[in-house]
């Protein structure tokens, strides 16, 4: 019996094949370390600049005093320490909540299109379900479809069967009689 | 007389469905060869860090705008907050981490967008590629149960015909057989009745009816 092929559809089907598996391959990865990104943190780094900038500040005043002559009597370096404990320590909190504030507007952002994007390969993953469940109806149907004609033929075969036998029994009466 | 049925012929690729798998195929060969590369290249960098850099070059502005007035403070003898004054270069940088971990993300969603618009691809093709397999199976199947169907027609018509044929000669060989006997009937009743054993009234009513054929002239 004739059997026609579609090879175009195989063609189709072997490229489809080949791009997922791609994405798989190429993409996969990329998704978890977006996904990783989330737990990232800037506010350590942004703490411990802000110690290391005001050590540097500090250091370079002392440089230029050095190099411009300028003296502070005791008192005055004393009132200055104490205000750059004070400043730096400020400076170190406002560093970690600036970044804390920013990690989280980043991280709320990523988020945000990682939903976005985790809700397109549901869309994506329902309409392939979709379309895979179409198939089966179409070929639940037709099997069906075959089986009842099937049926239909076996018993219009067995009916002439009979009709053919007792037609057949009938004539060989006949002919012994 | 009828001549049988012709065979159907397959239908052939029109030039346009030629032409339009042609075109998809170099279309998909110059997808491979040009933009497959580029593809690959943007994943690839997807995700680089560039915190060091922007944070260097934040910091470093900022520091270069800080030091005409620490320079100013140096020459005074007033005390002098340089952590506030650094509380400005450590602004910069942790805005400068903000943007490369922005850029970062972004970066890799991105490269996401691509993938996904691949996975579509992908799934898009292997649905269509199944629709029309299912089709084709479906067509199938249905021409298989079209060829049975015919050939359970033609085994029943061939049995029919076989049947009707013994039937006729069973017909044409009751026939001839009764002919005879029937022109004979006047003769062969008193034959029986003085020649046979058996007594008219002693035969059953199927003997009756077929006697005449089943008895044999004793002479």
């Amino acid at each position: 019996m004739a059997q026609f092929a579609s090879p175009i559809a195989a063609e189709i089907a072997e490229i489809g094949r080949q791009d997922f598996q791609r994405y798989l391959e190429t993409y996969k990865p990329i998704e978890q370390k977006t996904i990783a990104t989330l737990d990232d943190s800037t506010v350590e780094a942004s703490m411990d600049a802000a110690v290391g900038d005001a050590m540097r500040s500090r250091s370079a005043l002392e440089r230029m005093r050095g190099r411009y002559g300028t003296r502070v009597s005791a008192e005055q370096q004393a009132g200055e320490n104490r205000r750059n404990s004070l400043s730096g320590a400020l400076g170190v909190m406002t560093a970690g909540n600036n970044a804390l504030l920013a990690d989280r507007d980043n991280r709320n952002q990523t988020l945000a299109s990682l939903v976005n994007y985790g809700q397109g390969m549901n869309d994506l993953a329902m309409n392939t379900f979709n379309s895979a469940a179409g198939m089966e109806s179409a070929r639940n149907a037709q099997n069906a479809a075959n089986y009842a004609a099937y049926q239909q033929a076996k018993a219009q075969h067995r009916s002439g069967l009979i009709s053919s036998a007792v037609s057949l029994g009938t004539t060989a009466a006949m002919i012994m009689a | 007389m009828s001549s049988g049925p012709k065979k159907p012929k397959v239908i052939q690729a029109s030039a346009a469905e030629k032409a339009a798998h042609k075109l998809a195929q170099d279309q998909r060969r110059n997808y491979i060869s040009t933009f497959r590369p580029l593809e690959d290249m943007y994943a690839a960098e997807a995700g680089q860090d560039f915190t060091g850099r922007l944070v260097g070059q934040t910091t470093s502005g900022a520091m270069r705008a800080s030091t005409g007035s620490l320079q100013a403070a140096a020459l005074g003898a007033a005390p002098v907050d340089t952590a506030a004054l650094a509380a400005d270069i450590t602004r910069g940088g942790v805005g400068a981490r903000a943007t490369a971990r922005r850029m970062t993300e972004d970066s890799l969603l991105s490269a996401l967008g691509v993938g996904n618009g691949i996975a579509t691809a992908g799934a898009s093709s292997l649905s269509s590629a199944g629709r029309y397999q299912t089709e084709a199976a479906i067509a199938n199947g249905r021409a298989a149960i079209a060829k049975d169907q015919a050939d359970a027609s033609w085994k029943e018509a061939l049995v029919g015909g076989v049947a009707g044929l013994a039937g006729a000669y069973g017909t044409y060989k009751y026939l001839s057989g009764a002919a005879a006997p029937a022109a004979q009937a006047p003769v062969v009743v008193p034959q029986m009745s003085l020649n046979t054993a058996m007594s008219p009234g002693a035969l059953s009513p199927l003997d009756v009816a077929l006697g005449r054929r089943r008895q044999t002239p004793m002479f």
